[in-house]
């Protein structure tokens, strides 16, 4: 079944499907997803929440399917355009992804300094983004040397400097305790609320149900189990 | 600063001893060819001194006279290959002779009569070889007037045969040298590329081009071929300063000449090759690891 065609989708998947070795890692998925919606990706460990959210960011082909971001069809991006779909993206994973040897400063910076902007707009844009998610403090530490939360917060910095029109946070809260959990949803939800359209994968539906009016789309084995207005 | 100069720098500044090894290879490497290429350089200026002014001694039979002068230049001449000719009679001959080596020495004062002969010096024009003035000196030699013909075969064939070694033994060692080099620095790149898996995998994520993500790495290459290439010179620089002065003395009795150093353009051939190799083998590198 297509899903029902909205006019200001900005993620659209038909027919998904992604198989691992003949097995299914998610199964004939329909969505559309609407510019500003707040997405909560739920389900057990090894649901395809994570799965479901490399395809968008093409870390893994479809096996079968289409996705459309933006009008641009995933299985029609070359290798050389995927940079350009990948800047429209602001993510967030789990275990950070922060190059260690690189200060917080150097970290957040790549995002500009890989788009090509210049050193004047980097230096004012990052210590401004910094600055919103409280590491400004910190530019010149090592990642090695923070706190998981403090570490997160400096992903999240990465992840919005750049003002993709789309957060893909994979378990953002996951190793973190409560009370950094909720910062740095705090900050993913102050950036939502200037339009960008977030899709957030995690198991602690709790934590989210507390904080965030969105929809929740529960996925089990592959495949879309139901999906729910969270207020 | 270009961002991407900076960031090689930084690598190389992070990445120390990995960085060391490699420039410390390539600068052996160049050590090596560097050797070669002062030998063959200067090997070459003698050859070439030889070449561009090669003379030879027409000795003449004890039967010539003055008379035959005409004909014989003309008939050598007429042989081409020949710059000039000058007749040096058998009294100028014993005359320098007689300058050259003490008028007090023993030889002189018991010498009776002039041993010497009438002579040509001849200032060959370039030849490229030396089976070429041979076949010169043989058709001089087959005028009837011509006792023999000096151009000093003995040692020019000797040295010819040992330089065209040293040629063969040096194209060898040059290539095996830049193999290993190569060998090393590709293997730099992929443990460097390795080690920075993770800040690869971030960088394609915030949406880097492949361009941005090779260009530390290729910039790094070049680096590491310039200041390995740099390196190896300032050792062969100091080195030639330590022994060449002792070594032209020691050698001024057989040779007419000094050893030089390095030319200008070798040196640029040199480093230019150098800082090729780093790209090379950083290229060779990426292009497996990015396949």
């Amino acid at each position: 079944m297509n899903p029902e065609i909205k006019k200001n989708s900005i993620i659209r998947l038909f027919n998904v499907s992604k198989r691992y070795n003949g097995k299914f890692a998610l199964r004939d998925i329909n969505l559309d997803i609407e510019q500003g919606e707040f997405i909560f990706i739920s389900g057990p460990s090894g649901a395809g929440k994570s799965t479901l959210l490399k395809v968008l960011y093409l870390a893994e082909r479809v096996s079968e399917g289409q996705i459309l971001i933006d009008g641009m069809n995933l299985a029609r991006i070359s290798s050389s355009r995927l940079p350009l779909l990948r800047r429209r993206f602001g993510m967030v994973f789990q275990d950070f992804k922060l190059i260690p040897n690189r200060t917080v400063y150097e970290n957040v910076a790549l995002v500009l300094e890989a788009a090509g902007e210049k050193p004047d707009y980097i230096r004012k844009k990052v210590m401004q983004v910094l600055r919103t998610t409280e590491m400004d403090k910190k530019v010149k530490a090592l990642p090695p040397t923070l706190s998981g939360g403090e570490q997160q917060r400096v992903a999240v910095a990465r992840a919005l400097v750049g003002e993709p029109s789309i957060i893909l946070a994979d378990e953002p809260t996951g190793s973190l305790d409560a009370k950094s959990a909720q910062a740095v949803l705090d900050f993913i939800m102050e950036y939502h609320k200037k339009g960008a359209t977030v899709l957030i994968a995690s198991h602690n539906l709790h934590l989210l149900e507390s904080s965030v009016r969105g929809r929740n789309i529960e996925i089990t084995e592959g495949t879309i189990k139901r999906t729910a207005t969270m207020l | 600063m270009s961002p991407f100069i900076k960031k090689a720098l930084t690598d190389i500044r992070l990445n120390r001893f990995l960085n060391l090894v490699t420039i410390f290879t390539i600068s052996l490497s160049i050590l090596v060819v560097s050797v070669f290429m002062l030998f063959f350089e200067n090997a070459g200026r003698v050859i070439e001194a030889w070449n561009q002014g090669g003379r030879a001694m027409i000795y003449l039979k004890a039967d010539f006279t003055m008379d035959m002068l005409p004909e014989l230049k003309d008939r050598i001449n007429g042989l081409g290959n020949v710059q000039s000719l000058v007749f040096i009679s058998k009294d100028e001959a014993l005359d320098r002779l007689k300058k050259e080596i003490s008028s007090s020495s023993a030889f002189l004062k018991t010498l009776q009569g002039n041993p010497l002969p009438d002579a040509l010096e001849i200032k060959m024009k370039s030849y490229n070889s030396l089976e070429e003035v041979e076949a010169f000196a043989e058709k001089i030699k087959a005028i009837e007037i011509v006792e023999d013909v000096e151009y000093g075969q003995g040692w020019l064939g000797k040295f010819l045969k040992i330089f065209n070694l040293f040629k063969i033994t040096g194209y060898a060692m040059c290539s095996l040298f830049f193999l290993v080099a190569l060998f090393i620095t590709s293997n730099t790149v992929r443990l460097a590329f390795y080690s920075r898996k993770l800040e690869v995998e971030v960088m394609r994520l915030v949406g880097a081009t492949e361009t941005f993500i090779k260009a530390p790495f290729y910039v790094e290459g070049l680096l590491q071929g310039f200041i390995g290439g740099i390196l190896g010179l300032a050792i062969l620089l100091i080195t030639y300063f330590m022994f060449s002065s002792g070594m032209t003395q020691g050698l001024s009795s057989y040779i007419y000449f000094d050893v030089h150093f390095l030319s200008i353009k070798t040196i640029g051939l040199i480093i230019f090759v150098s800082t090729f190799l780093g790209w090379f083998g950083c290229y060779l590198s990426l292009k497996q690891i990015l396949r």
